[in-house]
């Protein structure tokens, strides 16, 4: 062990080169020998380290893979959701739209235009009544009218009456007088002439009743009338304004009604855009299985050089003396050192250090330390490093993969 | 109420004048007398000179019609404006008064 570490240590590519050509120079064969088995037991090292860097990196293939998985699954959901989301907003307004142009009146539903037309029909009829009524009203004050005039032909006639009773009463009155210049021869005709008397008084009288009922007809005709004046008098304008507003006020509710319908058609087109386009959005997501695909490939091709390398290194332990080499954490963390000097490695920094540097049985070789020296370069100082070191990001990285190890995957000898 | 009747080849016009309301009533009876007087095919009441026309006019419009679909001549109203046009328009009366 001691020897290795030392040859390790004087030891780096360009050199071993040098060594070799200074071996043959020297000619002697068990130097070159020696030369060789240092290089081929450097190698074997070298297959160890490569073994456990397989695995490491494997194992960051698959979280990635998992990852890649895990997020388009989430996402995929919540697209889901999104649409799901958006119809059931749709369907919604779909209903308000129904239900806003419909109008539940017990059992009955009516829509907008049966309502105006209902409200039309309504209206016309009263204002048909109305016309109707004011027509009869003027027809009957016109009846009235011809009614007086017949009511004054009928005083008239009393008037010729009582102009006759007059001269009636005259003639009688001469008529007595005669008689009672005649004597006895006109004792008869006196009596005569009083009972004309008598009767022209009567038809006096009765004149004089006919006339006052007359009258009491004419005060009714003229009550009747002034009745149909205030029937007939309606100024109808407020109430047809009225009607006229009420119908334009129904209109405009259809039209808005007609607009609602167009939007919501618009939004029935949305929802089927969003739905085809997310068609197209969980076609996108089939990358997640061409990615899976590729990285599976990675890891199988992974898997076969780790076989190949180890397999070249079993042949060769049978076929020489060499002993295989075992964990030993100073190796190995030169080795890592190595690696991590010439690449940051970044989040996955922790994961890889602790993956180079766990024994078979997870117990760390004092790996608190370990990833500390990592950081500071004089720590290990075995080997000298033409490239520039790198910026050294903290180890302190936020996965805790202790446990995510595989262990099936550590194939030692 | 005012009036006036020209004829002219069986038809006439009467151009009105004031308002044509229930106390114009004699006078628009006056008026009916007078066109059944002459024989005429066609009357056309010209309504632009009236500003108000309550129910009772429009009554008397439709005793006017009465008359001249009993006669045999047709009624036509024109000139309506403002108050008077409006009220003829919700009635619908401009319709039947088209003659």
């Amino acid at each position: 062990m001691d020897d290795k570490m030392a040859v390790v240590g004087d030891m780096n590519t360009p050199e071993l080169t040098d060594g070799l050509t200074d071996g043959l120079a020297d000619g002697l064969a068990t130097s070159r020998t020696e030369v060789l088995a240092t290089a081929l037991g450097r190698w074997l090292e070298m297959h160890h380290v490569m073994g456990r860097g397989f695995n490491t990196l494997d194992h960051e293939v698959d979280l990635v893979a998992k990852l890649v998985s895990t997020s388009t699954d989430e996402l995929s959901a919540l697209f889901h959701k999104l649409v799901q989301n958006a119809q059931d907003q749709s369907t919604g307004m779909e209903e308000i739209v129904r239900a806003a142009s419909l109008v539940e009146l017990g059992k009955e539903t009516l829509t907008l235009p049966e309502i105006i037309s209902y409200l039309e029909e309504v209206f016309n009829e009263g204002i048909m009544n109305v016309l109707q009524l004011a027509q009869t009203a003027m027809s009957l004050v016109y009846a009235l009218d011809d009614v007086v005039i017949d009511v004054k032909e009928v005083v008239r006639h009393i008037g010729e009456i009582e102009q006759i009773n007059k001269q009636t009463n005259l003639l009688a009155l001469n008529a007595k007088i005669e008689a009672t210049r005649a004597g006895d021869a006109g004792r008869g005709f006196g009596v005569v002439a009083d009972e004309v008397r008598q009767l022209s008084q009567n038809i006096n009288t009765l004149a004089n009743t006919l006339r006052s009922r007359v009258n009491a007809v004419h005060s009714g005709i003229s009550e009747g009338h002034e009745q149909l004046q205030s029937i007939a008098s309606l100024d109808m304008s407020g109430n047809l304004k009225a009607k006229d507003r009420i119908e334009n006020m129904m209109k405009a509710m259809v039209l808005q009604n007609a607009d609602f319908q167009e939007k919501l058609a618009t939004s029935a087109e949305r929802s089927n855009e969003l739905q085809s386009d997310m068609s197209s959005v969980i076609m996108r997501f089939q990358f997640q299985d061409k990615t899976q695909q590729q990285l599976d490939g990675v890891r199988m091709t992974m898997s076969v050089l780790k076989d190949l390398v180890n397999d070249l290194a079993q042949e060769t332990y049978v076929d020489t003396d060499l002993q295989p080499i075992e964990d030993d954490s100073d190796i190995m963390e030169a080795w890592v050192d190595r690696v991590i000097k010439r690449c940051s490695l970044g989040e996955m920094r922790q994961r890889f250090v602790q993956g180079m540097l766990l024994k078979p049985d997870h117990t760390e070789f004092g790996v608190s330390t370990t990833i500390e020296a990592v950081d500071e370069d004089e720590a290990i100082e075995m080997f000298v490093e033409t490239e520039k070191p790198d910026e050294t990001s903290k180890p302190g990285a936020s996965n805790a993969v202790a446990d995510d190890f595989d262990d099936d995957d550590i194939e030692l000898f | 109420m005012e009036y006036k009747i020209t004829t002219k080849d069986n038809q006439a016009q009467v151009v009105f004048r004031g308002d044509i309301t229930f106390s114009e009533n004699v006078s628009f009876r006056q008026l009916l007398k007078d066109i059944s007087e002459q024989s005429v095919t066609r009357c056309e009441f010209d309504l632009s000179g009236v500003d108000m026309v309550d129910s009772a006019g429009l009554g008397m419009f439709l005793i006017a019609r009465e008359q001249a679909d009993t006669a045999g001549w047709k009624l036509a109203v024109t000139g309506a404006q403002g108050h008077v046009a409006s009220m003829l328009k919700l009635t619908k009366l401009s319709d039947l008064l088209d003659g």
